[in-house]
């Protein structure tokens, strides 16, 4: 059903013309090409699968709602990523941040993740990098909201910082300095890790 | 690049592996790294983050989650046809829901002000108008329909016997 790579511009934006005049088949197209992305942003953002596929659902169905406003078709993905981005922001207002939500119930799911996903590696390297990938995972979600956004949008989705900076809508030089200061705060989780292994 | 630059410079290591710096800027600091082991210790420490990070497992797409939106998308498709129709019929042809609402006030009127009901008294009434209308019309009057009401102006005659109506039938009495 998911496509990875992204339609060509003409592709885009002919396919965004269809689904502005009401082609559930043409915006069906473009759920393939982004709804990876968007689940992984979300599942990221949220740290529940669960979670994270209600918001998917509530993300395409507002793009095909308010599909008309989009000017720009060849700006869809950002467009979708505000509005996957709003939709988070919504729920979860008001709310704690993520810490607890990662705990070791979804270190194990992590777990299970890695081992499907890496089924070739020694068990002892296996296991190293499970950990790793679950501490990773954890450092991700007690990241401030500002800075776990671009995290993810920078290092897992590998947007480009214009770009990043039309999704938070922030400037350039800001989203920048974030990007920067969550990498480091990530990294220094790693360390901490490294370094009480070893 | 000296230390001042080193700290200014560190957002230009993540812009360095995100490939967001121009290819000047990219060469300045890439020599600046072989020439400053703490920038070059930094640099390492966060490419290695940032590669861990890359190889995070992402989750598939479950197969069911299109259903539900189509489904969904569906319903919002009804609705957002009918607002689009109602929409149009508003603003773009106007004169269908003006011409929608003359005749619904036409149907209104003629149920509340329709033709009498059928009944022997009425029909009586009728005969006996009419037969009226044709001896004025033979007699005296002109018969003038407008509106879809008779009325009689009678022709001024001043030799001509003018006919009193005193309530009762005054054909009846003349035959």
């Amino acid at each position: 059903m998911s496509l990875s790579s992204s339609p060509s511009g003409d592709h885009l934006t002919e396919l965004v013309s269809k689904a502005k005049r009401g082609d559930v088949d043409a915006f069906q197209n473009l759920y393939k090409f982004f709804s990876r992305k968007i689940l992984n942003y979300l599942f990221r953002m949220t740290g529940s699968r669960e979670e994270s596929e209600d918001l998917a659902q509530d993300t395409f169905i507002q793009a095909y709602k308010k599909l008309s406003s989009l000017r720009e078709p060849l700006k869809f993905q950002s467009w979708l990523f505000r509005i996957a981005q709003n939709n988070v922001y919504q729920k979860h207002r008001g709310r704690q941040p993520l810490i607890e939500s990662i705990d070791e119930h979804d270190l194990t799911e992590w777990s299970e993740l890695q081992q499907l996903t890496t089924p070739q590696m020694e068990p002892e390297a296996q296991a190293l990098s499970v950990e790793l990938e679950a501490v990773i995972a954890r450092a991700i979600s007690r990241l401030t909201e500002k800075y776990r956004t671009v995290f993810v949008l920078s290092a897992i989705q590998r947007i480009s910082y214009q770009e990043i900076s039309g999704i938070v809508n922030r400037s350039l030089a800001s989203v920048k300095s974030d990007i920067h200061r969550a990498r480091i705060v990530v990294r220094d989780k790693v360390k901490e890790y490294m370094s009480d292994r070893h | 690049m000296t230390d001042t630059e080193c700290r200014a410079g560190t957002n230009a290591l993540t812009a360095l592996m995100d490939n967001e710096l121009s290819r000047e800027e990219a060469f300045a600091l890439e020599n600046h790294l072989r020439d400053c082991p703490s920038c070059r210790q930094e640099y390492e420490s966060l490419l290695y983050a940032y590669q861990l990070t890359c190889r995070m497992p992402e989750i598939e797409v479950d197969p069911s989650l299109w259903p539900q939106i189509r489904s969904k998308l569906s319903s919002e498709s009804m609705i957002g046809r009918w607002k689009r129709f109602i929409h149009g019929l508003l603003f773009d042809r106007p004169w269908v829901p003006a011409t929608a609402a003359l005749g619904i006030v036409a149907v209104v009127l003629f149920l509340l002000v329709g033709p009498p009901p059928d009944n022997p008294a009425s029909k009586e009434f009728s005969a006996f108008v009419q037969q009226r209308e044709i001896l004025f019309k033979r007699d005296q009057g002109v018969l003038f329909r407008s509106g879809g009401f008779n009325r009689y102006e009678p022709r001024r005659n001043p030799f001509m016997r003018q006919v009193q109506y005193t309530g009762q039938n005054p054909f009846r009495s003349r035959r």
